[in-house]
């Protein structure tokens, strides 16, 4: 178990955040590159105040009509979202391997809120759950694909909860956790995970369209 | 859920599909794929978290009694999704329900962007699928088959 630790650990981890960060440069820079030959257009409209007044108005809760009409859902997805991203930067455990590893640390959660917060993650995936099985729009447009998705993202926060409660065994927990975490990170940049990184660039273009040419709102 | 909307009889359809060979709309589709879709497709299809956000700004969803296949993901899953799942190899059938869904149940009121958190713009991709059905001859003609013909 601990050569498989220092496996995971090690050149894996390695492995996972080089996928990540290399495949989300080229799926960015290679779309963009396809818009600069066959969609010309979104250069000549993208523009600043309107790419920035319609990320805003989508990153701030309550600020466009959808989340309005759509208060539960509104507050699940960004506290999700927020847990989602806060706990593993936060997390006392990852950054003191951030410290072993680079002699880098940040500010991070007490314990038990990250523990709480790990749960907040899973119930909300437990929603998005609930609507793909039971909202007849929802479930119209779903597939296999948004289920494993799911499983993939609320993966490392279940299994890390137990690593830290020593279920059944630490290293156990902690190997999966660990690999939970790295597939996560190698799905962002070939799943629909990767909203992560076109929703900026969508709004800014639709916003701009919306904005800058139909001289109206898109929120 | 309302009942499906009854099958439009339009010769448009009915004649253009009828002509139709797969290997003729595996070309058409690639070769408009080829020349018109290009990142935003790209982007589109593959941002589309397929949250049914988009279901209440529809006007066609709303009228027939929230029926999911007349959401505007709904309908891009009944077009778009099938098509370039199967790089271009659908049916002449496929490709008549297709028009039929870009150009009868679809009004590119773009109502469906300002709902959706992504900015996905459902109509641009009803635009691509009218202007393969176009290519291929099978467009809705909103007339009667013998209108013209002297009766």
């Amino acid at each position: 178990m601990h050569t498989i630790y220092n496996f995971v650990r090690g050149p894996l981890a390695w492995l996972a955040f080089a996928v990540f960060v290399i495949g989300s440069l080229y799926k960015v820079i290679s779309t963009l590159r396809v818009a600069r030959e066959k969609d010309i257009w979104v250069y000549e409209y993208t523009s600043l105040y309107y790419a920035i007044r319609s990320i805003v108005h989508w990153i701030v809760p309550f600020a466009n009509i959808n989340s309005r009409q759509r208060p539960i859902f509104t507050i699940v997805t960004f506290v999700f979202h927020i847990c989602l991203l806060a706990v593993p930067i936060f997390l006392l455990a990852h950054v003191v391997l951030w410290d072993e590893s680079f002699s880098i640390s940040w500010w991070t959660l007490p314990e038990g809120t990250a523990d709480v917060l790990s749960l907040v993650v899973v119930a909300c995936c437990g929603y998005f759950l609930w609507r793909r099985l039971t909202q007849a729009e929802v479930k119209f447009v779903t597939t296999a694909s948004d289920y494993a998705i799911l499983a993939v993202v609320v993966a490392p926060f279940v299994t890390g909860f137990l690593a830290y409660h020593q279920w059944l065994g630490y290293k156990f927990w902690l190997v999966l956790h660990i690999l939970a975490g790295e597939l996560w990170l190698v799905c962002i940049p070939f799943t629909r995970l990767r909203h992560m990184l076109f929703f900026p660039l969508n709004r800014a273009y639709i916003g701009s369209e919306f904005g800058a040419v139909r001289h109206v709102r898109d929120y | 859920m309302a009942e499906p909307a009854e099958k439009i009889q339009d010769v448009g359809l009915d004649d253009g599909a009828a002509r139709l060979t797969p290997e003729r709309i595996e070309r058409v589709i690639n070769g408009v794929l080829a020349a018109a879709g290009g990142a935003r497709l790209r982007s589109y299809v593959e941002t589309c978290v397929h949250c049914g956000l988009c279901a209440e700004a529809c006007h066609w969803y709303q009228s027939f009694d929230k029926d999911p296949t007349f959401s505007p993901a709904g309908k891009v899953k009944q077009t778009m999704w099938v098509i370039l799942n199967r790089k271009g190899k659908v049916s002449p059938e496929f490709i008549r329900r297709a028009s039929e869904i870009a150009s009868t149940e679809c009004n590119l009121c773009r109502r469906c962007v300002h709902f959706c958190p992504m900015g996905i713009d459902i109509a641009y991709m009803m635009v691509l699928i009218r202007r393969i059905c176009h290519r291929l001859g099978v467009t809705f003609c909103h007339h009667e088959p013998d209108v013209g013909e002297g009766r």
